[in-house]
């Protein structure tokens, strides 16, 4: 039995017929797993290719529309402000239109009445058989031969002014300011209409783009908790509606110093700090500088001629060269030169040849601008998201304490000085004068008396307003646009992660359908036919490339006694919102806080795990 | 004695000598048909991955960064009106490159088989900025579409009030 079983081993092992035919077989079953491999491996590779660039470009695609309506707002803001600078130029020229006329008409009244004195005292001395003060001859002579003059120069100045008088007059006449202010209503009301389109125009776009694709698409906004469970169309720009931003200022009444000689003195106090519509201020103070030059030219020329007049009048009011002949009495020279300089003195006591112009004009526009500021932080507007009243940063409180002091403290002592200087001024000369004291002496006294007073109770005071001042300031709230960084860093540093994930970012899936699922070759040898979808996801998120850009406003500290000025939504650097592919650092929240993208997840038979998710997106 | 070639099984693997032979080149012939389909499937593989990296690469190029786009106005990959539906006349475009890669079959020499690898993207944009970056015409249009809306508002006040232009705004 054995001798049989083992010749027919050696039978086995000898006979080789048929070999070649078995490696065959089993080479080509080899070599055809390896075209399946192959194919199998690029049909995985091309469809999870095809899949993220769906869903690459669908983000990036629906956040765009994000990108465009917050540039849409940023335009039609700074549209408001244009529109609003209009009104404030508007509202501008009325005043200084009176001021200027009120003005030049009072200094020709003046002159006027100074003339006709002048003519009266004249025709007097003329009639008058006594010999004439020198003095009050000098005084009368030199009054009637600069005063025509003068007379003549205002007349040339009422002139002057016509230009500006005519063109802002009918400049009025055009379009009322209510006009203007229904008209930035209708830009609010667009603001409105194309923020509520936004999440729809998303959703709207995404069904084209699955349709393109042939991939089931959603989005979602990883910081939107409160949305409709498992609606996709819900990501809103970065903006927000907001009323009464009026931001009140720091109040200080005043402070009583104790002073030996008085008992306490009132140093007064003010408000500070206060400020009108922080939204739009940045755009419409700019603004209405801009707008303002063009009538500020045509007042120009009457500044101008005053400025060039004053020298003329220096000239005039000297005392002419022959006014005493070599023989003359020296009293009578004093005479005649306290003469003419009692009549210089009371020209010089008219102020006719200070340029006021362009300094009525500013003030009257800055009065406007300040009242339209007011009005319009009153009325609704679109800021950006984050927009708020929120607490100075620990970081920033030394430097704000110490800038705001010092605004305060200089506000305080010159107000306060030069009233406390003038008020001991007078108490100490009458008092010096009752005395009997000679005015050569008592004057001196008086002013030095005044100095010590006045630098020392100012101070004083100053010191206590500002204090408390600089206190209030650092431990209130002031309107930021994001919420200010908690560490000391360069001004631009962008949004924080927290804000960019909830407001700007979105995620976006997508899953592969009946056209675009992995087609599996050999599915029987590879044993690896996929029953469920293929699902990717892409983030993508709003940016501004003007964030680190200083002169846009990124630059602004944080620790000045003025927070920094919002620009996001309002300013030509805010005009330069964009979309891009980030880094999915949200996929985690957005899984949370969305059903239909975990129902994606799930369908492709991955089971949303916080502590994985977090693990996956951190790696 | 009895001679093996009296054997009948002898005689059988006497004739059947050379098949082995043949065999192997049948062999040779099929393992290389087979290697040289592994390589064309290999050089399609890469192609198709390449061909629809290239398109998404295409469409996010000329949307974002290409001053002259390339691949807008598409036929049927139109863009919806979206906001721009309430005040139109800004830029909008659907960047869709439509990727037609011929590869050669690279199973024989001279390549005469060719399969065309169609691919495609969508990517939307401008994103409307102020400076229209990176397409320099697209500022235009942009300019425009602000001095329509400043007719609108206060432009009758520009020229009496002599306001600042309104654009640079």
């Amino acid at each position: 039995m054995s001798r049989l079983f083992q010749r027919s081993i050696l039978r086995l092992h000898r006979n080789d017929s048929g070999n070649i035919g078995i490696l065959l077989l089993l080479t080509i079953w080899a070599l055809v797993a390896m075209i399946g491999m192959v194919w199998n491996a690029a049909e995985f590779a091309t469809r999870k290719q095809h899949a993220q660039l769906a869903v690459d470009s669908s983000a990036h695609s629906a956040i765009e529309w994000s990108s465009r309506t917050t540039n849409l707002i940023s335009a039609s803001n700074m549209l408001i402000g244009e529109n609003a600078s209009a009104e404030s130029i508007l509202r501008a020229i009325p005043p200084t239109i009176n001021g200027l006329t009120s003005r030049l008409n009072r200094e020709i009244q003046d002159i006027n009445r100074l003339l006709g004195q002048s003519q009266q005292t004249q025709t007097q001395n003329q009639n008058n058989p006594n010999p004439i003060d020198p003095g009050a001859e000098a005084r009368l002579s030199l009054l009637l031969r600069v005063l025509p003059q003068l007379l003549a120069e205002l007349k040339t100045e009422q002139a002057l002014a016509q230009p500006f008088i005519l063109t802002g007059s009918a400049g009025l006449s055009i379009t009322p300011a209510t006009e203007l202010a229904r008209r930035r209503g209708e830009i609010f009301e667009y603001q409105q209409e194309i923020v509520a389109l936004t999440p729809g125009v998303i959703e709207e776009q995404r069904a084209p783009l699955e349709k393109f694709y042939k991939c089931d698409l959603t989005f979602a906004n990883p910081g939107d908790v409160n949305a409709v469970s498992g609606q996709s169309d819900r990501f809103s720009p970065p903006v927000k509606e907001v009323n009464q931003v009026n931001v009140e200022g720091v109040q200080m009444p005043g402070t009583a110093i104790p002073d030996p000689d008085d008992g306490d003195v009132w140093v007064n106090g003010g408000t500070w700090g206060w400020i009108n519509d922080p939204p739009l201020r940045r755009f419409l103070v700019d603004r209405t500088w801009r707008d303002q030059k063009g009538l500020e030219a045509l007042l120009k020329p009457v500044d101008d001629e005053r400025r060039e007049f004053s020298q003329w009048v220096e000239q005039l009011l000297r005392i002419p060269p022959n006014a005493w002949g070599p023989s003359t009495d020296p009293t009578i020279i004093q005479a005649i030169t306290n003469g003419f300089n009692s009549a210089a003195d009371q020209v010089r006591r008219m102020h006719l040849v200070e340029p006021f112009a362009i300094d009525l004009w500013h003030n009257s526009v800055w009065s406007a601008l300040d009242a339209m500021l007011r009005e319009l932080g009153n009325t609704p507007q679109i800021a950006f998201v984050t927009y708020d009243r929120y607490p100075v940063p620990e970081w920033a409180k030394a430097g704000m304490y110490q800038d705001a002091y010092n605004y305060v403290y200089n506000d305080v002592y010159g107000r306060n000085h030069n009233r406390l200087w003038w008020r001991r001024y007078h108490e100490v000369l009458n008092q010096l004068l009752k005395q009997k004291v000679p005015q050569g002496q008592a004057v001196p006294q008086a002013r030095a008396k005044a100095d010590e007073f006045a630098t020392r109770i100012a101070t004083a005071g100053a010191i206590i307003i500002a204090t408390d001042a600089a206190t209030q300031w650092i431990n209130r709230t002031w309107p930021y646009e994001m919420e200010p960084p908690q560490s000391p860093m360069p001004p631009a540093v962008g949004p924080k992660k927290e804000d960019r994930i909830q407001y700007l970012t979105l995620v976006g899936a997508a899953k592969t359908t009946d056209d675009t699922k992995v087609r599996i070759t050999l599915p029987r040898l590879f044993n690896a036919a996929p029953d469920k979808p293929m699902v990717v996801f892409a983030q993508a998120e709003n940016f501004n490339w003007m964030e680190f850009n200083g002169s846009y406003g990124a630059g602004d500290r944080y620790d000045r006694h003025d927070p920094p000025a919002p620009w996001r939504v309002s300013t030509i650097g805010g005009w330069n919102w964009q979309s891009r592919l980030s880094l999915s650092d949200a996929i985690g929240p957005a899984l949370e806080n969305n059903p239909q993208l975990r129902s994606f997840f799930d369908d492709a038979g991955v089971r949303y795990d916080p502590e994985v998710i977090d693990e996956i997106t951190l790696h | 004695m009895r001679s093996r070639c009296t054997n009948p099984t002898s005689r059988i693997l006497r004739r059947r000598r050379g098949t082995a032979e043949i065999e192997l080149l049948v062999c040779a012939m099929v393992m290389i048909s087979m290697l040289f389909l592994i390589k064309s499937s290999l050089t399609i593989a890469l192609a198709r991955v390449n061909t629809t990296t290239t398109a998404g690469t295409l469409a996010f190029n000329d949307a974002i960064l290409a001053p002259d786009p390339r691949f807008a106005d598409d036929q049927e990959m139109q863009p919806i009106d979206g906001v721009g539906v309430v005040r139109a006349g800004l830029p909008n475009r659907m960047h869709v490159p439509r990727i037609v890669d011929p590869i050669y079959n690279v199973a024989t020499t001279p390549p005469v088989h060719m399969m065309d690898l169609k691919t495609t993207a969508a990517v939307l944009g401008p994103p409307w900025l102020f400076s229209a970056y990176p397409v320099p015409a697209d500022q235009q249009a942009t300019r425009q579409w602000f001095l329509d809306y400043v007719d609108e508002s206060h432009s009758e006040l520009i020229s009496p009030l002599l306001l600042a232009p309104a654009w640079n705004p």
